[in-house]
């Protein structure tokens, strides 16, 4: 493991850590409590309008719907909260603290950084979502869910991507904008308009056509579980991330380490330092 | 920063003071690539800052005026840290008589670390790999004074070995002691560089003198400048012929006259109410 890996992950290690283990165990614990619920469910009827928050799954009470809505209806806009909190942590965090300026000292190019960065932390957000897979892999049988593995796993997947946008979201805001503060702030905004509009545009028509803009939208579990696939959702998830890093690789490469300046220019700023002196 | 021109050639300590704000650390930061300058360009041993900053930083050690670490980790891992950061081998014999001589102790937390510990850390940071140019600002902050003394000495070694150094500092008795050069900058500008031994000698000397009777007009000399004065004492500062000053003082009975040669805060201090005059 290279050095600054070696120092990104040991900074993210609780996080991701403690995350793991939670999902883990709310992973065991909604299949674990699925037979209690499958009777009572299979009564129950959604108010109109909000059966699309069940996606391509029929009801609450099968497998898959049951799923859907307990687990992957939430679980990836957890762990895209994650990916925010260790993405801007791994670039303004660590500028903000100082370390980047350490770091950028020695001779290592800021490419460099920024790829170690992200591999590394993509390599923890992909393992963090991946430890679900053997709680599944308990869980599913203990609950006498009726859904292959794979379905799930791909369903995971499909989270463990839209964690990536986010991540790379966070990575470019952090390398744009002055302080981390701001990059978190920015990033949340865009998660929580990313989960409204998609569960609020499953039932409220004049902003479904908003749907289809949201990451959450594109990894709707419930298509991998009834046994479906969407290609362009997938591939909306693999580019958006990709079109970020790209993004932050040209934010970061023009940014000043330590200023507490935006990359952007904006004229007011620039005005409001000049007025103050700064 | 304006129309800076400024060398530090092998085997010297190049003493770079300022006020401030007067841009020595912005130079120092355009010289690791950590922002970039509008215009103009610094160069490493020939390799441009900016477009060659990996070959240029490689040969260089860095001491910032605010160093900041990865608080739990300990002294020893920064240093092996730093180290494969760098790829390079430091020996380990190399940093451990660095860390005696400052009297550092390496398996300590740095969150443990005092200020003056965090300092002689960074100092064996900045050091450790035998770096050709030394960027040091304000090394000796948080230092005790036999420590301030440890720190000159090895930069003396370093620049004997050939190494070029830039010292950043406030204190001018540290410049005067350990510095061959000086440059001087305010306002983004160098006000003054040279020989530490050339600007003294430029300088005027200060006398203090008390008298059994009344003061006599030493104001009238030519290359006197009253500092303070009352019915029995002076204070001037001299840079004229001393026969007419001693032709002056020989009608007067003296009980006491202390004669301080020119000292470098009274340069830069001159040098900045020229400015200011001007």
């Amino acid at each position: 493991m290279t050095p600054i890996a070696r120092a990104s992950i040991r900074e993210a290690r609780p996080t991701l850590i403690g995350v793991a283990a939670i999902v883990f165990a709310l992973a065991i614990w909604v299949c674990a409590v699925y037979p209690s619920f499958r009777s009572t469910l299979a009564d129950f009827e959604l108010p109109p309008g909000y059966d699309a928050f069940l996606g391509e799954a029929e009801s609450l009470a099968s497998p898959a719907g049951f799923l859907s809505a307990e687990f992957f209806s939430w679980i990836p806009a957890l762990w895209a909260g994650v990916a925010i909190a260790i993405g801007t942590g791994a670039l303004g965090g660590e500028e903000s603290n100082g370390t980047l300026e350490t770091l950028l000292a020695q001779p290592i190019s800021r490419t460099r950084v920024l790829l170690e960065k992200s591999i590394t932390l993509t390599t923890a957000l992909v393992l963090t979502v991946a430890t679900s897979i053997p709680a599944f892999a308990i869980g599913l049988p203990l609950g006498d869910l009726d859904i292959a593995l794979w379905r799930v796993v791909v369903a995971l997947g499909l989270g463990a991507l839209t964690a990536l946008v986010f991540l790379a979201l966070s990575f470019w805001l952090a390398a744009l904008l002055a302080t981390r503060r701001q990059a978190a702030l920015l990033a949340t905004g865009a998660l929580i308009a990313a989960y409204f509009i998609n569960t609020l545009g499953a039932a409220v028509p004049s902003i479904d056509a908003l749907r289809p803009l949201s990451p959450l939208y594109w990894a709707d579990a419930s298509v991998p579980l009834t046994g479906s696939f969407d290609w362009w959702r997938l591939l909306a998830l693999i580019a958006t991330p990709l079109v970020l890093w790209v993004l932050s690789w040209h934010a970061f490469n023009r940014r000043e380490i330590g200023s507490g300046m935006s990359v952007l220019r904006w004229p007011w700023a620039t005005r409001a330092k000049r007025a103050v002196g700064a | 920063m304006d129309d800076l021109s400024l060398k530090v050639v092998s085997g010297e300590i190049l003493g770079f003071l300022g006020p401030n704000g007067a841009g020595k650390s912005t130079t120092i930061r355009i010289l690791l690539d950590l922002i970039r300058p509008s215009s103009g360009s610094a160069a490493i041993l020939g390799h441009d800052c900016q477009r060659d900053g990996v070959r240029a930083r490689e040969s260089c050690g860095y001491l910032p005026g605010d160093l900041r670490l990865y608080d739990t980790w300990k002294g020893e891992e920064v240093t092996r840290f730093v180290a494969d950061l760098r790829r390079v081998r430091v020996a380990k014999a190399e940093i451990a008589d660095l860390a005696d001589r400052l009297d550092l102790d390496l398996e300590r937390t740095v969150g443990d670390y005092s200020k003056g510990n965090r300092q002689k850390l960074g100092l064996v940071l900045a050091l450790a790999h035998r770096p050709q140019v030394i960027i040091l600002d304000e090394p000796t902050s948080g230092l005790d004074p036999m420590r301030q003394r440890t720190v000159w000495e090895l930069l003396r070694e370093r620049a004997d070995e050939g190494a070029a150094v830039l010292l950043s500092s406030h204190v001018m008795s540290e410049v005067e002691t350990v510095c061959d050069r000086v440059a001087v900058l305010r306002h983004g500008q160098l006000l003054r560089a040279g020989p530490v031994g050339e600007l003294l000698a430029a300088a005027p000397a200060r006398l203090d003198i008390s008298f059994d009777g009344s003061v006599p007009d030493l104001a009238s000399i030519h290359g006197v400048s009253m500092l303070r004065s009352n019915h029995r004492a002076v204070s001037l500062a001299f840079q004229g012929d001393p026969n007419d000053l001693i032709r002056k003082l020989a009608g007067s009975r003296i009980s006491e006259i202390a004669v301080r040669p020119p000292r470098l805060d009274d340069v830069v201090l001159q040098l900045y109410e020229q400015e200011d005059a001007a």
